[in-house]
């Protein structure tokens, strides 16, 4: 496993670039995943969690973390990316484990009628995301989504994710256009977005 | 099509790695909620605004080593504004480019949408005049956002009305107002009427940056998107019947009139030239097999 403060591996033009087209690409179809994981086949528990922090992130923005487990991930952003810790309900990036409940999560900024974009990205970190339904398993969450960037209906499992976030970031999204973001991502580097225009069901 | 060594002393695609990543977490916004302008700040060019910087911004904040660019302004890949646009970016980052639709990952456009059908892993970057679709109503942006907000097009219905009663019809061309996702009123750019069904439920991807206006917007694909229109006085499209193209003889395509300066006859030809030639390729090589 990689360290966390090693980010040799990571080109800030050209890695952040690619990580970005494939985020862009799951934000405009929710549900459909996609691969950060490069050759190496890399797995590590913060690993791709850092990569969309380094995309995203820089001195302009904020963010917060629900939760224990989060400290080095603090100081790793603030000096690697500039980027300044706030509270959950002020922060343009809000940072969680799936599997923990988080009730602070119901603070996040919803943005206002006016300026429905200053809504935040939550980024959820989860053990892993498959397409389909796909619960042999027993322990994942089947999600379907509807709405833009969905022909009819996409399913996806999630591994690792709580019911009570759902049920959060349900009620957070449920005035449209206020409501946030969130990009699933998994400690394997599978990648999935349900922005705030999907309806959402799970089983 | 051309391979250049890229222009050593400036960042790839030109902007600095910060304006990037504040233009993608806007773009990012901008696809979360179909049809609302995402404020930004634009950032200052080697082309002037007004120019095609908003879209010139999204396309450096896109492009990587891999994609395959496509630059067309009018339907033309040859035009002033298009040439000058893909010269900077091949300059800034040695992709590859191409004419045909069909081939390229990232097309940047002035005013169409290419004739050829668009697929999932292509995207469409407009570049885009004005935003805002109720300026015509309202002069003040703090009201206009205010009317967004609140879902409030009334003034806009009222003016689309108006028209009826003074001409007859909807005299809006280019820059037909469209409901996306039944939520926002959205200015698709100045495309004709003829390429405003294209963005219902679509394949792509489509984005829209307005750099002088300072906003981007975008429509995910399968996204509803519907021209506002009366139930008696339906949305249309211009009306080319009996007419086709003088170069590659299409029927159904967008047509530009052309106007002999001399003797004042009119012809039509494609406004998509690099399909308009392709056709006339493809009729070549079926005549030679023949």
């Amino acid at each position: 496993m990689k360290e966390m403060w090693d980010i040799s591996w990571f080109d800030p033009v050209y890695s952040s670039q690619r990580v970005f087209r494939q985020l862009l690409d799951c934000m405009a179809r929710p549900g459909k995943i996609a691969e950060l994981r490069g050759g190496e086949g890399e797995s590590g528990d913060f690993l791709y969690v850092v990569a969309l922090a380094l995309t995203l992130m820089d001195e302009e923005t904020t963010f917060a973390t629900l939760g224990p487990g989060w400290e080095e991930f603090v100081s790793f952003c603030k000096f690697y990316t500039g980027s300044r810790p706030a509270a959950p309900e002020q922060a343009d990036f809000v940072f969680i484990d799936g599997d923990r409940p988080g009730p602070e999560l119901i603070q996040v900024r919803r943005g206002n009628l006016l300026f429905p974009d200053q809504g935040a990205t939550v980024i959820c970190r989860v053990n892993a995301i498959y397409p389909g339904a796909f619960q042999s398993a027993g322990e994942g969450i089947v999600l379907r989504l509807r709405g833009p960037g969905v022909p009819g209906e996409r399913e996806l499992t999630v591994a690792g994710l709580a019911r009570e976030n759902l049920a959060c970031l349900e009620k957070l999204n449920s005035e449209f256009p206020l409501g946030v973001d969130t990009i699933l991502v998994s400690v394997q580097g599978q990648l999935a977005c349900i922005p705030r225009s999907s309806g959402m069901t799970w089983c | 099509m051309r391979e250049k060594k890229v222009q050593s002393g400036y960042n790839f695609a030109f902007l600095d790695e910060q304006s990037k990543k504040e233009i993608r977490r806007r773009m990012l916004k901008a696809v979360a909620i179909p049809g609302y302008q995402v404020p930004f700040a634009s950032r200052e060019l080697p082309i002037a605004r007004g120019w095609g910087t908003g879209g010139l911004q999204l396309t450096m904040s896109l492009i990587g080593p891999e994609d395959i660019l496509k630059v067309i302004d009018q339907g033309s890949d040859d035009v002033v504004n298009a040439v000058n646009i893909r010269k900077l970016l091949v300059l800034t980052t040695g992709v590859r480019t191409t004419e045909d639709t069909r081939e390229a990952t990232l097309i940047q456009t002035r005013h169409r949408i290419p004739e050829e059908p668009l697929e999932d892993w292509q995207i469409l970057v407009f570049q885009v005049p004005y935003p805002e679709p109720l300026r015509r109503v309202e002069p003040s942006e703090v009201k206009t956002r205010e009317m967004h907000a609140e879902a409030d097009y009334s003034r806009l219905w009222v003016y689309l009305y108006e028209d009826i009663v003074r001409w007859g019809e909807i005299t809006i061309g280019a820059q037909y107002p469209v409901m996306v996702n039944g939520r926002y009123v959205m200015d698709p750019s100045p495309i004709p009427r003829w390429d405003v069904p294209r963005l219902n439920m679509a394949e792509t991807l489509y984005l829209f940056g307005a750099g002088r206006e300072k906003r981007i917007y975008a429509v995910p694909p399968h996204t509803r998107v519907e021209p506002l229109q009366f139930t008696d006085y339906p949305f249309r499209v211009e009306d080319f019947r009996c007419k086709q193209c003088a170069l590659c003889g299409s029927v159904d395509t967008y047509l530009d009139e052309i106007i002999d300066d001399t003797t004042g006859a009119r012809r039509y030809i494609c406004s998509d030239t690099a399909y308009c030639a392709k056709r006339r390729r493809l009729k070549e090589e079926a005549g030679e097999n023949a």
